[in-house]
């Protein structure tokens, strides 16, 4: 059994991964909006 | 509470407390006070350089001429620049290092307590000088803060007047350079040995070094344009046998230099708060120091990559190019070493914390479009251009501007005892980012399409980019508000903030400041405090409770 504080630091660690990624996926999703409309551009 | 406050009874220091009243800072040779009176200072400047913005902005928000005369547009860009640079930017650093140094490094104050309050008192005096030629005849400067001849010889009864607060913002800048400088050298505590002093107290000291070496070359750059207008030289007159091209070299020897002044002490910052809120030491701390000296070093063999298109010498523009491309080198291993320190680190994202990260990635934005202005042959399409507005407010204001609010945020509890509001905290955050990102990026496109900067007018197919940035300028201004509220209330109490935060208010923090009272008592470390490696270096042990604040 891991001590409270180790427990803490592994649900912070796994919640900043799914931060991390929901970022990821926003930046990539601005970044394709950006490049989309650049060649859709009328 | 658990106790690891060893110093925490210097609390008994505090014997006298300062004077009432206004005198108290007009006479002040307190550092901590000295500290506050630059940070307010620095502020309302800020503020006065943010409303110039915001002219220059409302201005351009469509093609045509809407609200300013162009002369008057002209000498908004000059002052803009002028104000946010000597008087926001430096001043803010210099109020950082007033407050921090002496805590960080376990002494008493500054070496040279009154030379601090000089030169904090000139600034006032510098700035009313130089605001006051927006009421002359003639109107203000308005030939670029870069005050190149032979246009900023045309300057009207403003130009004496530019030049002596020039020579103003030196003398304070030399000034607190020194006092810097000296109390590192001579006043550490006990134990507190050159590679054990924290980054902050590192990068002032170059930084210092840089002040000092480059501040008298702008002095005397100035000095030589007020002989030249007044005095019948001709340095830089051609008719005269001078040169108008030495001015730019001479005040980029200066102004390169100057780029680093304003961003060294701001990696210090990042590099003290990424560690504290990723629970782990800074990795990679000497090559930290030594990265930092050689972009110092490295700043004075840069500067003519500000004026590739005067035509120089093939071998010249080859030399310039691959030294400033050099620059990425050091300036990778920071990033690279904030992102190791990061990495399996235990991290919490508040408000300092969210700063620093918005400045490790938007200042990185502004280092790559840097590389590019450092090609020779395209800076000849870049010069002049907005892309170069772009780039060096990416590096200023989400770079230096960000660093210097995170800083303001980290340590505003150990300042005044009380925490800020972290709801009010992150949503300045989130809405300066997008909004800094949604001024500046565009000009990156309106600069590349051949917008020119310093006009108050452009062609109708850069008005899209130009609406953006103009919509992005007055919410990043109007989100500064949500700042200033949530740091008076901390100042004064408001709302019933109450005092007593633990000495170590962050939890991942380590440094002599974390062991002194929260709010700092008006003296510390009268008496050297014993500096021991965990506390310095060590990641805290991690059995160490929160205490007050809870975190996250």
């Amino acid at each position: 059994m891991d001590s409270p504080r180790v427990d803490q630091d592994r649900q912070r660690r796994r919640r900043n991964l799914v931060l991390f990624v929901l970022h990821l996926a926003l930046a990539a999703a601005i970044l394709g909006w950006f490049v989309w409309s650049v060649v859709h551009r009328p | 509470m658990a106790h690891h406050d060893t110093h925490a009874d210097h609390a008994h220091d505090d014997h006298h407390g300062p004077e009432k009243g206004i005198m108290r800072w007009i006479k002040t040779t307190n550092h901590k006070d000295l500290g506050t009176l630059y940070l307010f200072f620095a502020f309302t400047m800020f503020f006065i350089g943010g409303l110039m913005s915001l002219v220059i902005r409302a201005e351009l928000f469509v093609p045509g001429l809407q609200f300013v005369q162009p002369e008057f547009f002209n000498q908004m860009t000059t002052m803009h620049a002028l104000v946010m640079i000597f008087g926001g930017v430096m001043p803010a650093f210099v109020g950082l290092a007033n407050w921090m140094v002496p805590m960080m490094i376990g002494c008493s104050d500054l070496a040279l307590p009154r030379v601090n309050n000089w030169g904090f008192w000139i600034l006032p005096f510098a700035f009313g000088l130089l605001l006051s030629t927006l009421f002359m005849d003639g109107g203000a400067p308005a030939g670029g803060w870069t005050m190149y001849p032979p246009l900023v010889l045309q300057t009207g009864e403003a130009f004496p007047f530019l030049i002596f607060a020039v020579h103003l913002m030196g003398i304070s800048s030399i000034t607190g350079a020194i006092n810097v400088v000296v109390t590192i050298l001579n006043m550490r505590a006990p134990g507190m040995t050159l590679l054990k002093m924290p980054l902050f107290v590192w990068t002032w000291l170059i930084t210092a070094y840089l002040l000092i070496a480059v501040m008298p070359v702008l002095a005397g750059a100035v000095t030589m344009l007020l002989t030249d207008k007044y005095f019948g030289t001709s340095f830089f007159t051609a008719s005269g046998g001078g040169d108008p091209v030495l001015f730019q070299h001479i005040f980029w020897f200066f102004g390169h230099p100057e780029v680093y002044i304003m961003i060294l002490p701001a990696f210090g910052i990042v590099s003290t708060i990424i560690p504290t809120f990723a629970r782990k030491a800074l990795f990679g701390y000497d090559s930290m120091v030594y990265a930092t000296a050689s972009i110092a070093f490295l700043s004075f063999i840069v500067w003519a990559h500000h004026m590739f298109t005067v035509g120089m010498p093939l071998a010249g523009e080859l030399f310039f190019m691959f030294a400033t491309m050099l620059i990425a080198v050091p300036t990778g291993v920071k990033v690279f070493n904030w992102v190791a320190t990061m990495w399996k680190g235990s991290m919490t994202f508040e408000t300092p914390m969210l700063f620093a990260l918005g400045f490790v990635f938007l200042f990185t934005i502004g280092g790559f479009s840097g590389l590019m202005l450092a090609i020779t042959p395209v800076d000849f399409q870049y010069h002049d251009t907005y892309f170069v507005v772009a780039h060096f407010h990416y590096v200023l204001v989400p770079g230096a501007v960000f660093s210097i609010i995170a800083a303001v945020y980290y340590w505003i509890p150990k300042w005044t005892g009380r925490m800020y509001n972290e709801f009010w905290g992150k949503v300045h955050f989130w809405l300066s980012a997008i909004f800094i990102n949604l001024t500046f990026f565009p000009q990156h496109f309106a600069g590349l399409a051949g917008m020119q900067r310093r006009v108050p007018d452009y062609a109708v197919q850069f008005t899209d980019w130009n609406v953006i940035s103009s919509i992005g300028a007055f919410g990043f201004f109007a989100a500064q508000f949500i700042f200033i509220i949530n740091i008076l209330a901390c100042c004064y109490g408001w709302f019933g903030r109450k005092q007593g935060l633990p000495a170590r208010v962050w939890e991942g923090a380590h440094g002599l400041e974390w062991t002194v009272p929260s709010p700092a008592p008006y003296h510390t470390f009268e008496d050297p405090p014993q500096v021991t490696e965990a506390e310095l270096t060590a990641v805290h042990d991690k059995t160490d409770a929160l205490d007050g604040h809870k975190l996250a």
